[in-house]
């Protein structure tokens, strides 16, 4: 059997930049960032205070309270986007469709929360029991078993769980599965909510994030800013979608792997090269052919020249005419569904042919010297574009898109 | 007996279920309401970090009505008081 062409023709998103996708783009249209004061979490004692969160969240605007005692904030946030990226694709379902829909999620951190609640509890209340949901709550798998429930979704149902990469590799898995048949549609995206106090001691100790703002391949950068959402996309064969007169917002149309096998923290620009050759390779795609970069771009004084010289090592001549952009300078890096949010970016990139900034650009670096599209969005009408997620423990995922329809 | 906290569980369920209070007696049994065991289980354990007691485990896992849940809370609740009275 040949390979199916594969359309993505939903896409939900709940982030910093607002409670939907529509609200999501009009932000990276508009390159403003979504990173402010942290009001979830006393800071007090953290060496950081802002952060980029869904704001205005109330789980009552979404499900009934029975619904979401059972979930922590983060397989909430998947949930809701999930429901919107369905909605938005206006899928037909039947008994079949259901058995063969695939729900593949990503996650880094799962449920900080509610576990962070459960130690509490524990250590410092000195309760005996902790609550009985904590575990449903806290696990990984939490967002892609609630949505399967929630939309009645019987396919392929797992999470990947890849640190920074995790979104990319659930979206590639899901859409290998409905190139090659093994599933007849996917939901496929990621959700994360980091923010608790005990998880960002953490992120504190580990000195990547910024004490003030995200500026990816800006001289003067000082760091990640963590983030958290939901971005969830539907995935189905392309003759499928053009049959039933679905809108094809843009097609996925490779994905590729490596990893850096080097150092936990340190990234390494041969092993994010190999994962961006791999997905212009599974999608028979000249690098030539490429316009726009959606960069994992967190804005450590690591990342950015790393991904510099990995694109331009994959690229060459071309890199001086690609655009290059990253997203988390606007929605934050929201960790486990960082590609995920990525992912929708530049699908509506395609799709509206206009570029999102590097929002928070202040001045170049030498190390750092491609179109970083700074701070303006740009019009472009751009026939392919990659998006990159390289995570800590050096696993990389590349996935890249063609425009859909106009 | 444990009026207030007898209407108070009501109350409670009635709210994170949405169950008509009036249709939720001392007798109904979660089963009957449609609350499964991690449900019930769930709504004892939301009560008990509400008002800072807990039931103790077997009991816990004896609470197959509404009735049950507001005895073991009243005693574990009047256990709390009694070093004070």
């Amino acid at each position: 059997m040949s390979a199916r062409r594969v359309a993505v023709t939903g896409v939900g998103a709940i982030s910093a930049l607002g409670a939907d996708a529509a609200g999501f783009w009009a932000s990276l249209a508009a390159g403003r960032s979504g990173i402010g004061p942290i009001q979830g979490v006393d800071c007090t004692g953290l060496r950081f205070a802002n952060g980029a969160e869904v704001r205005g969240y109330d789980p009552a605007a979404h499900f009934e309270r029975r619904q979401s005692d059972m979930m922590d904030r983060f397989a909430q946030l998947g949930v809701v986007a999930a429901r919107e990226a369905v909605a938005a694709a206006g899928v037909e379902w039947t008994e079949e469709l259901r058995d063969s829909a695939a729900v593949v999620t990503g996650a880094c951190v799962g449920g900080q929360a509610s576990e962070e609640q459960v130690f509490i509890d524990a250590y410092q209340n000195n309760r005996h029991r902790a609550h009985p949901l904590t575990v449903p709550r806290v696990m990984m798998n939490a967002a892609a078993s609630q949505i399967t429930m929630d939309l009645g979704l019987r396919g392929p149902a797992f999470t990947v769980s890849s640190a920074c990469s995790s979104a990319n590799h659930a979206i590639g898995q899901a859409f290998w599965m409905v190139r090659s048949g093994a599933a007849e549609l996917a939901v496929a995206g990621g959700s994360e909510a980091p923010f608790a106090f005990g998880h960002l001691k953490g992120w504190d100790a580990i000195r990547a994030v910024s004490p003030d703002t995200c500026r990816p391949f800006s001289r003067d950068r000082t760091g990640m800013v963590l983030g958290e959402g939901g971005a969830m996309l539907v995935l189905e064969p392309l003759e499928a979608a053009r049959a039933r007169g679905a809108t094809v917002l843009a097609e996925l149309v490779g994905f590729g792997m490596s990893a850096d096998a080097h150092h936990l923290t340190a990234p390494s620009a041969t092993g994010a090269a190999r994962a961006m050759r791999a997905a212009l390779r599974d999608a028979g795609l000249a690098p030539e052919r490429v316009g726009y970069v959606n960069a994992h771009g967190t804005g450590t004084v690591a990342n950015d020249p790393m991904e510099t010289a990995a694109i331009r090592a994959v690229f060459g001549a071309h890199a001086d005419r690609l655009a290059v952009s990253a997203t988390k300078s606007m929605h934050g890096h929201a960790l486990g569904a960082a590609g995920a949010l990525e992912a929708v970016a530049t699908v509506l990139a395609l799709r509206h042919g206009l570029l999102p900034p590097t929002a928070n650009f202040t001045e170049p670096d030498p190390a750092c010297d491609l179109d970083v599209v700074p701070n303006q969005a740009r019009r472009a009408e751009v026939e392919h574009a990659i998006s990159n997620s390289f995570a800590f423990g050096g696993l990389n995922a590349v996935l890249a898109f063609r425009r859909g329809d106009a | 007996m444990h009026d207030e906290l007898t209407q108070h569980v009501i109350a409670h369920i009635a709210q994170t279920h949405r169950i008509p209070p009036e249709s939720i007696t001392p007798e109904s049994t979660f089963d009957e309401l449609g609350i499964d065991s991690l449900g019930a289980m769930s709504l004892v354990a939301d009560l008990e970090i509400e008002m800072g007691v807990e039931v103790p485990n077997e009991e816990l896992l004896k609470v197959k009505t509404v009735g049950h849940a507001v005895d073991s809370l009243a005693r574990v609740l009047a256990a709390g008081a009694a070093p004070q009275g």
